[in-house]
């Protein structure tokens, strides 16, 4: 094997055990909260779809960056830096007619699967999806940007080293401010 | 002036491609979410027969992803800086990626087990060691080949038709990951007969 196979192994191994070692934690931490989130299905429904689009977006970027930096057509720094700012915006674009059609999906859900249609609760709902959904983003798509500089800057490559780390990120910031936001609507 | 406007449009254009190419990439991440969860909903029966395997599976799931998705961002690239050509053949610099992916793969998923065991125990399950990395190396193994030669080919094949894998690539891999990944649990709990 040459230098690209042990490279990849150097710089994979650190990274995908720290996800491991947190996402089976979340996952410890999510069962230990099963019963509270059981009780109201709809808000257990909406964590599978936010944690993916937090950490898509965030693989989006990173994977991005990542090209642009070794193209030479994005600077890696992080001042007066149009590349970053149009590739960050573009994603929250992405990421609002994402929450869009997650509400659409959940409110359908609630109404046909679940057998509920409460105006009151359906509009928490989708006011957490899109606060929460949005937020989350927001902070995936900073900590893949920031992330990913630093990474380049010290020889290592993004896609190898801050790719696995950012789902994690991702998977953190949306469970957390899903959390967050519920609780201020006084749903958990 | 003109320069100036050129630079505008030409941003404008490049917003619009990530906007429409990654827009699509999440509903269908999203939609493919929603069958995982329907497959995740149908396993009620191994979760009860397999203690500590639930504890493992957000963590099997996004390995997959991240994986994946590394090993599929890093292609991309280097079809960008004209490293590999868009060619469907596994040999050469992408055959070495794959194996780096490989391993990675199987080393993570015994990992993994051996977490959700020690995992379980804290949380007063009683888990078998043995079974857990049986199932996570056999599900490990499996996935890990269907994986890299869907994403292999689905990089060659989108960067072809003109359509910049970065922008597709990472939401589409968790997705398939996500059911392929279900899939693969099943099957090697199946296997093992228990």
């Amino acid at each position: 094997m040459t230098r690209v196979f042990w490279k990849v192994l150097k710089e994979g191994r650190v990274s995908l055990t720290l996800a491991a070692v947190v996402e089976i934690l979340s996952g410890a931490l999510l069962q230990s909260r099963l019963e509270a989130l059981i009780s109201l299905p709809i808000l257990l429904a909406i964590v599978p779809p936010l944690n993916d689009m937090a950490g898509d977006l965030g693989t989006i970027v990173v994977a991005r960056l990542t090209t642009a930096f070794y193209l030479g057509s994005i600077e890696p720094r992080l001042r007066e830096n149009k590349g970053l700012r149009m590739n960050l915006s573009s994603l929250m674009v992405v990421c609002v007619l994402t929450v869009l059609y997650i509400s659409m999906l959940s409110t359908l859900y609630s109404t046909l699967h679940l057998g509920v249609f409460d105006a009151g609760i359906l509009f928490r709902i989708i006011s957490i999806i899109m606060l929460a959904g949005m937020t989350g983003v927001f902070f995936t798509l900073v900590c893949g940007t920031l992330l990913s500089v630093a990474s380049f800057k010290k020889g290592y490559d993004p896609d190898t080293m801050v790719m696995p780390v950012i789902t994690v990120i991702g998977d953190f910031l949306s469970i957390g401010s899903a959390l967050l936001i519920s609780r201020m609507f006084g749903l958990v | 002036m003109l320069v100036r406007a050129g630079q505008v449009l030409a941003g404008m254009s490049e917003v619009r491609k990530i906007v429409k190419e990654s827009t699509v990439a999440e509903i269908l991440s999203v939609s493919g979410g929603v069958v995982a969860g329907i497959i995740l909903s149908s396993m009620t029966g191994i979760l009860e027969r397999v203690p500590g395997l639930l504890a493992a599976i957000p963590a099997f799931l996004n390995m997959r992803g991240a994986v994946f998705s590394s090993f599929g961002a890093r292609i991309s690239t280097r079809l960008h800086i004209g490293e590999l050509e868009p060619k469907y053949r596994l040999r050469g610099l992408a055959l070495e990626e794959a194996l780096a992916a490989f391993t990675l793969g199987i080393s993570q998923s015994v990992l993994i087990g051996m977490l959700a065991y020690v995992v379980s125990l804290f949380m007063g399950t009683s888990p078998s060691l043995l079974h857990l990395l049986g199932i996570f190396a056999i599900a490990g193994i499996l996935s890990n080949v269907i994986m890299i030669v869907i994403t292999f080919y689905s990089d060659v094949w989108l960067y072809r038709r003109g359509i910049d894998p970065n922008n597709v690539i990472g939401p589409y891999i968790t997705t398939i990951g996500d059911t392929i990944g279900l899939l693969t649990i099943i099957i090697s709990v199946e296997a093992m007969g228990l």
